[in-house]
């Protein structure tokens, strides 16, 4: 072999890239454009300090409803010609899930109503910024929109940060037929190019159930410049239809009640399709007076449910506060839908005393949620009939009892910001519903390098939501390229999703693969 | 390959429209070379505009008559070391969705071995081959750009070529002029 080969061979490998055209114009743009005056140190830490406040704080809000997930394209073909709603490509090629990436019905909380989503696909830009609307939902507690960007194509305006900066706008505003709908909201995904606004109000629908809604999206233009050369002034404001999905009550709420000093008057307690939802008036409690524990609830095993809405607030306009109505304070609280039915409890506490409520909650419709018929575009992103098969000898114990022989997966070295890891990844079947187990070895505690024991983390998928996660050990015996790999695994996974109730999945045995090329 | 008047003979440091103007035809092998090291468009645009305004801010560390290119580069390949160090994964010896079957006359199993043993060597060694096997430039540009004489430059390409032989089969005196 010589030079010339070499560097043949060494742009196969590596692979040739033509720069992108607005690249120079972009970095031109980052060199002139107006950079923001020094600060005095003084005001440079103050500054720092109530950022790190304001952090802090949005972290405690938001949070929970920052649920992470994982990078899944949909597969299939192009995307199909623009509108709202889109028809469905048939089950056989994903059905909605080749339209909106499963993880964004996660990372929303639609886990539950995958069906009852509209999808659309309606496209607005800013400059080189572009925002795709993808689909919708809305039940009487809360409307849910789904966007796309495109982050490939778009030099970031913003200092520090360029092409992945970009988020859709916070003030997302939404009004139906009555006129705007008021209400706290919150945006969020877990990778750059997926987002979700939600707003925890539902639409006012029509006799026929249906809302009509207008969404302005600040800063976008839905005929706006693609080339980066001037950012679209005005609004992005788009109509839509939208069925608002009904609600149960919950009978077992009292419509009034004391708590202790405080006397609690329900407004809503109802059970959607995709949350359980309580809204009360609490007279004698200030809004400061309300905490996280006022309002509880507690799943049969007595766990209890991390909410995705805890707003408290005043219930009048705060120029017309006075000695009295400062005393009564509007909470709201959303919890997701769980996936099991059964016994639920929620505690109310405050003012000095205490109550608690057994409510039934009825199991999802199972008509709400979409039964994959492609499940490896529902929760692994790869078809497992695709992938290799090879020996294995893993025990499943817990929710999922059963041993593995032989199976679809997937294995790699890979390479990342914190050093190197192993991958290994299986695809099975029980009872008809395919499950993928995925670990990875934690750079974090030490760099892959090569056969040995490694502490590693370990995912249990359901066939739209992660089901189970944990600390695992995994030792390779062999990782000589391209495989097969071996070694062994062993730990419990801790549940994390809301389809099952069985707190723990053990996962034990060997199990051999070759590294994937896709 | 590169083009060969990718080279501004002067770079103006007088005002950032002068420097950004002057720099431009610095910029498609800057991004080769972010390319070369991040492996992903995205990560490579980013790092080639970051770079860029440190070098705007570093620019007193220029020295005036000096090659535009090499000092540039440099700012560059650190640029890279800094964005490899965020959050974000590829996976090691698997082609990314951009990479194209091999040209006619290689193996394809060559490709895959150089690509996996690539992705194992470390951040200085694998700098080294990308600016000379990649980049195509020679001993003396790469020891300009990595602050290091040529002949220093030549060993460190000769140890990342014995660390690549494990893996790939490639002569001694690969890399001499």
């Amino acid at each position: 072999m010589n030079d010339t080969r070499f560097r043949s061979l060494m742009h196969e490998a590596i692979g040739d890239q033509p720069m992108q055209p607005w690249l120079p114009a972009a970095v031109r743009r980052r060199l002139t454009e107006p950079r923001p005056r020094a600060v005095p140190g003084a005001l440079a830490l103050l500054a720092a300090v109530m950022l790190t406040v304001l952090v802090v704080a949005a972290l405690v809000v938001l949070g929970p409803r920052l649920l992470t997930w994982r990078s899944i394209v949909p597969s299939g073909s192009a995307w199909p010609a623009a509108g709202c709603p889109l028809p469905l490509p048939s089950p056989e090629v994903g059905g909605i899930f080749a339209l909106i990436p499963p993880g964004d019905f996660e990372a929303a909380g639609l886990s539950s109503a995958t069906a009852l989503v509209t999808p659309c696909r309606l496209n607005a830009a800013n400059g080189a910024r572009k925002l795709t609307f993808i689909g919708a939902y809305a039940d009487p507690a809360r409307t849910v929109l789904l966007f796309s960007t495109n982050p490939g194509q778009e030099p970031c305006q913003y200092p520090g940060q360029y092409t992945r900066c970009f988020t859709i706008p916070p003030t997302i505003s939404i009004s139906d037929d009555q006129g705007s709908i008021n209400a706290s909201s919150s945006t969020g995904g877990g990778l750059p190019d997926e987002y979700f606004f939600s707003l925890d109000a539902g639409p006012r629908p029509g006799a026929d159930g249906i809302a009509n809604l207008t969404v302005t999206v600040p800063g976008f233009s839905p005929n706006g410049p693609a080339d980066g050369s001037q950012p679209a002034p005005g609004e992005w404001a788009f109509s839509l239809a939208l069925k608002v999905q009904p609600s149960v009550r919950i009978g077992a709420v009292p419509s009034q009640f004391d708590l202790g000093s405080w006397r609690v008057k329900t407004e809503v307690a109802e059970v959607t399709p995709s949350v359980i939802h309580i809204q009360t008036v609490i007279t004698g409690a200030a809004v400061a007076d309300v905490a996280s524990t006022t309002v509880v609830l507690l799943d049969s095993s007595g766990t209890r449910v991390n909410p995705v809405v805890n707003t408290a607030a005043v219930t009048v306009p705060k120029q017309q506060l006075n000695s009295t109505n400062d005393k009564m304070t509007r909470v709201n609280y959303q919890w997701l839908r769980p996936a099991a039915g059964g016994t639920y409890q929620l505690k109310f506490a405050g003012g000095g005393g205490a109550r608690t409520i057994n409510i039934n909650i009825d199991p999802p419709d199972p008509n709400a949620k979409v039964r994959c018929l492609k499940p490896a575009t529902c929760a692994t992103g790869a078809t497992p009939t695709e992938l290799p098969m090879a020996p294995e000898s893993l025990t499943l114990d817990g929710f999922l009892t059963t041993t593995l022989t032989s199976g679809p997966n997937r294995c790699g070295i890979v390479g990342g910001s914190s050093g190197t890891m192993i991958t290994f990844g299986t695809d099975f079947q029980v009872d008809g519903v395919w499950y993928s187990l995925d670990i990875r070895s934690d750079p974090t505690l030490r760099q892959y390098s090569g056969p040995g024991t490694y502490t590693a983390i370990a995912w249990l998928y359901g066939p739209t939501q992660r089901l189970y996660a944990g600390t695992v050990s995994l030792t390779v015996t062999a990782d000589h390229y391209p495989g097969p790999y071996s070694g062994s695994v062993q730990g419990t996974l801790d549940r994390v999703g809301t389809t099952t109730q069985q707190p723990h999945q053990s996962v034990s045995g060997t199990w051999t693969c070759t590294a994937t090329v896709p | 390959m590169i083009e060969a008047d990718a080279h501004p003979a002067l770079l103006a440091l007088d005002d950032e429209v002068a420097f950004a103007n002057s720099i431009e035809p610095l910029l498609p092998i800057a991004f080769r070379l972010a390319y070369g090291m991040l492996r992903n468009r995205d990560d490579a645009e980013d790092a080639v505009q970051e770079a860029a305004m440190k070098a705007w801010r570093k620019r007193a560390t220029f020295r005036p008559g000096a090659e535009p290119r090499p000092w540039f580069l440099a700012i560059v390949a650190n640029e890279c070391k800094m964005a490899r160090r965020r959050p974000g994964w590829v996976l090691l010896g698997q082609r990314s969705p951009q990479e194209r079957e091999p040209a006619s006359g290689i193996e394809a199993g060559a490709v895959e071995r150089l690509r996996w043993a690539l992705s194992r060597l470390d951040r200085k060694h694998q700098l080294v081959l990308v600016l000379r096997f990649y980049l195509d430039l020679s001993n003396e540009e790469v020891g300009r750009t990595l602050g290091i004489s040529a002949a220093t430059a030549r060993v460190r390409v000769h140890r990342a070529i014995q660390r690549l032989r494990p893996v790939i089969e490639v002569p001694e005196d690969l890399g001499d002029e």
